[in-house]
């Protein structure tokens, strides 16, 4: 293992391509910034959907069992 | 523009797809497969299945309608636990252009507040209904306790099915139009109808085919047009007085098959022809009160 430590060291230091900065900024910056969380919007959201969510499941299961709903024929 | 990273909310695409079946993968930006779940589940749910079955044998209806309603549910469930694992997965997530609020909104109110009513409506109305039926008045072929399919492809414009002799008929009744009634056609308009005791003759020709006597009643086997049924009568029966009318134009005459317990034409006149909504064609379910599930009568069909 020595020997293969010492053939690494004498080979010399990696040479960095010039425009090496430029391409990892570039990099960095069109990575997506996380999106600032706010939490009144996030409430608003949940609140909306659950609103939605009791008259939409409403018609929802009116339309699953709608056709077992039976009328009375006397 | 600066992006943001938006990652989705497992509980919250979950949650839009248990309120429409593709609602979360449009959350998720998947609008193809949205658009598919939305079909799929639309098209071959209950009522797609109704009209299948309304064109098969109708000892099949019932199958075919259950079989119906579980892939709805199926699909239902899938798209719920799609919209899940997607959004688990989307945890770096660039918003798409058309992902807006106003565009969520507007797809739900299309489809659930537009498309889900007019569906329903146009099934029940035009295609296939169901009827609980809470009286004894057409015993013994109909069952207090019985729910049952109709065909509402009957007795309308464009429909190939006219009303016949010997059909169960579901009708507007006369006298108050906010309830349904169920009962036997027997007379067509222009018919001679005559009943005195327990006979009742169209057109000159007596319907009895065959009386089975007993101490709490008879039981008679009636046949017209080449169809055949069986009404009751009571032993404890007050003789009526004869009834002898023509039926008139546009109107037809309806008997209940439980003769000694039922209101029918003999009470309050004929039915016009254009307030007979349906057709009974199959019972699906049936219990009477306090009591167990008559097995045996579900998937009955009705003559």
């Amino acid at each position: 293992m020595n020997k293969e430590l010492n053939s690494l060291l004498e080979s010399g230091l990696l040479s960095v391509p010039d425009d090496f900065t430029e391409r990892v900024m570039r990099d960095i910056r069109a990575a997506p910034l996380p999106a600032p969380r706010r939490k009144w919007r996030e409430r608003l959201q949940w609140l909306a959907l659950i609103g939605s969510a009791v008259l939409g499941a409403s018609e929802l299961l009116a339309f699953i069992f709608g056709m077992w709903a039976a009328t009375a024929a006397y | 523009m600066q992006n943001l990273n938006h990652p989705r909310k497992p509980l919250f695409a979950l949650t839009m797809s248990f309120v429409l079946p593709g609602f979360g993968q449009l959350y998720n930006g998947e609008p193809n497969k949205a658009i598919w779940l939305f079909l799929c589940f639309t098209l071959l749910s209950t009522l797609g299945m109704a009209l299948i079955a309304l064109y098969l044998p109708a000892a099949w209806m019932l199958s075919v309608l259950v079989a119906g309603l579980l892939l709805t549910l199926s699909i239902w469930l899938y798209g719920m636990i799609d919209a899940w694992r997607a959004a688990r997965r989307k945890q770096d997530y660039l918003l798409q252009g058309w992902q807006l609020s106003g565009v969520y909104i507007l797809a739900l109110l299309l489809c659930n507040a537009l498309a889900f009513p007019l569906l329903i409506n146009y099934f029940m109305d035009h295609q296939v209904a169901s009827f609980r039926i809470p009286s004894t008045s057409m015993e013994p072929g109909i069952l207090r306790g019985d729910i049952l399919f109709a065909d509402k492809r009957y007795n309308c414009h464009g429909c190939k099915t006219s009303v016949q002799r010997g059909d169960i008929a579901i009708f507007t009744y006369p006298n108050n139009r906010t309830l349904y009634y169920i009962k036997r056609v027997v007379a067509l308009p222009g018919d001679r109808v005559r009943i005195g005791g327990h006979t009742v003759w169209v057109n000159d020709k007596p319907l009895t085919v065959q009386e089975t006597k007993s101490p709490s009643g008879s039981l008679v086997t009636e046949s017209i047009d080449g169809r055949q049924w069986q009404v009751q009568w009571k032993a404890a029966d007050k003789q009526a007085s004869d009834i002898v009318l023509t039926v008139p134009p546009g109107h037809t005459f309806v008997l209940g098959d439980n003769r000694s317990a039922s209101k029918d034409t003999r009470n309050f006149g004929t039915v016009p022809l254009q307030d007979i909504v349906g057709k009974a064609r199959q019972v699906w379910f049936s219990m009477a009160a306090q009591e167990d599930v008559r097995w045996g009568r579900l998937g009955r069909v009705l003559e």
